[in-house]
């Protein structure tokens, strides 16, 4: 086992005002021996450390009851079947990559200056299959467990955190707006797993939203998930050919459930996996211009068309797929 | 609701008709009168209202303390008006009171409208073309007695199923549907008839998911025969 493994140097990272949206619900994945697997833990329960550091508004045994209530925001996913065990303190740190102990704790990176935390893997490279992971905390930004209005909210960043700990990517179902400084502000988001983190104060990101439960689900799905959730599948094309990495949104019109996607190939083809059945409007925008390559590590991503709104609504059964769905988008 | 009424319907088309059971020795007797039909079969066709399913808006959450909702875009879907093929099956289990179960079916257009995008995405109408079934069961009253060249007024009521089955058959929904009103009939000769039916329906779940209980009219005509 251990000459499969790899310290990926993978890292994803929650920003602040730094960063552009990419995909919504996208499972991290990687090409192994030329086959694009999805990577998630294999063994459960994943065991997790606490570091002893500390910051001087959160001690370590907060830290670790923090973190101990993000994972279980995760676990409390009734369609998901993923599984949390603490392992106590340990004297690692979050950057002993390949050491077997998946750890989080505060480190100080005062070079990342847009930051707030970031997650690596360390992946056997036969299965895909996590082994290792890691999250660090950025002690350049002031910390608080209690929505302080001066501080960044632990538990929110530890649950989008703890999403790529599982194997999300990052969504982007939100909206930004370019700040004076250069950077971007989050307006709104309708994912935990939204790459930018919402201000000082805010505690909103500690609640799960449909769009992180469908990705959950889809990576770790409970016994009866596929059979009662649907799938909905289609075609982004812009001119005759396939729109790559178009933001793909699907809109529950009977729940208000918001679930995105983005299309993954040269045809413009896409799938929302672990929709709830019912009756969805589409929406499709390009990603946000201003820096694309963070999230697709791909030239051609297309980003010349304007947001559509579908004219028609797809039907997703209960444990099948819709019809495939074609939309046109208009160029800018 | 509506399969216990089925059942009882059917119960009732197999029992004999007391009115059947005369003694055939019986002499010199005055003349019994013709056995009462009690058996309706109707078809016929009509118009069934739109239903108003409701608007949402596509919310994220607001950059906030409050967390209050990011408006991304808004939709407002209604079922339009349509056609409908109507099939009934009467049983007179007195002159003037009568089991009913009816089936309609209906190809009315759902149409969501999306508008006021957060990015100004220009606004659309989204259509798709649903297969409708009702089917009933329930009762009407003739207010008054059955009388030929006349027409006669009636009360009903009734519940059942309303399923709506949406393109490709990739999603079937289906809701308890509740109806009640009235119309007038009219005896065209001994053995057949018109009837007019105006009927207000409530639509709960199925299709009308979320958006409580859905009112809708329906107006059909059919003609009967009896048995």
């Amino acid at each position: 086992m251990k000459g499969h493994l790899v310290a990926c140097g993978l890292a994803i990272a929650v920003v602040v005002a730094g960063a552009t949206p990419a995909s919504a619900y996208l499972q991290l994945s990687v090409t192994l021996r030329g086959q694009v697997t999805t990577i998630k833990w294999n063994q459960l329960p994943v065991r997790w450390f606490s570091s002893r550091a500390s910051v001087p508004s959160v001690t370590a045994d907060q830290f670790q009851s923090t973190m101990n209530a993000a994972f279980g925001t995760w676990e409390a996913v009734p369609s998901a079947t993923i599984a949390f065990q603490y392992g106590g303190f340990t004297s690692a740190t979050p950057s002993d990559d390949g050491d077997g102990i998946s750890t989080l704790g505060f480190e100080s990176h005062p070079e990342m200056d847009r930051t707030l935390a970031a997650t690596g893997f360390t992946l056997d490279l036969v299965s895909g299959s996590i082994v290792e992971s890691d999250i660090f905390f950025n002690t350049s930004f002031e910390w608080s467990t209690s929505g302080a209005a001066t501080a960044f909210d632990l538990q929110s960043v530890a649950t989008h955190e703890i999403g790529h700990f599982l194997g999300l990517g990052h969504s982007a179902l939100g909206e930004t707006e370019i700040q004076a400084s250069g950077g971007r502000r989050v307006i709104a988001a309708g994912s935990v797993m939204f790459p930018i983190a919402f201000g000082r104060g805010i505690t909103t990101d500690r609640a799960l939203q449909p769009d992180d439960i469908a990705g959950v689900s889809s990576t770790y799905p409970a016994g009866d998930f596929s059979s009662n959730t649907g799938m909905l599948l289609g075609r982004v094309r812009l001119g005759g050919r396939g729109v790559f990495a178009a933001h793909v949104v699907a809109f529950n019109l009977r729940t208000g459930d918001l679930v995105g996607s983005f299309t993954l190939n040269r045809d413009g083809e896409f799938a929302i996996r672990g929709l709830a059945p019912g009756l969805y409007a589409v929406r499709v925008e390009p990603i946000d211009d201003a820096d694309t390559d963070s999230f697709f590590d791909d030239p051609g991503i297309d980003i010349n068309f304007r947001a559509t709104l579908a004219d028609r609504v797809v039907a997703v059964p209960k444990g099948g797929s819709s019809p495939t769905f074609d939309l046109t988008v208009p160029s800018k | 609701m509506t399969r216990p009424l089925l059942v009882l319907l059917a119960l009732a088309v197999m029992a004999p008709p007391a009115a059947a059971q005369s003694r055939p020795s019986a002499p010199a007797r005055p003349a019994r009168p013709p056995a009462q039909r009690r058996v309706e079969l109707g078809i016929g066709g009509g118009v069934a209202g739109g239903l108003s399913l409701g608007s949402r808006d596509a919310s994220l959450t607001s950059n906030n303390t409050s967390g209050s909702p990011f408006r991304l875009f808004s939709t407002d879907t209604t079922l339009a008006p349509a056609a409908v093929l109507e099939g009934r099956l009467g049983y007179r289990l007195t002159p003037r009171f009568t089991l009913d179960g009816t089936i309609t079916i209906g190809r009315p257009e759902l149409t969501t409208s999306l508008s006021a995008d957060a990015e100004s995405a220009p606004s659309v109408d989204a259509t798709e073309r649903v297969t409708e079934y009702v089917v009933t069961g329930g009762v009407s009253w003739r207010l008054t007695r059955n009388t030929r060249r006349r027409w006669i007024p009636f009360v009903s009521g009734g519940a059942g199923v309303a399923r709506h089955v949406h393109d490709g058959q990739s999603l079937i929904e289906s809701g308890v549907d509740t109806y009640f009103g009235g119309g007038v009939l009219r005896q065209l000769s001994p053995r057949t008839g018109v009837r007019a039916d105006g009927r207000l329906h409530l639509l709960r779940g199925g299709l009308a998911e979320g958006a409580g209980v859905t009112p809708r009219g329906a107006l059909t005509g059919s003609i009967f025969v009896t048995f």
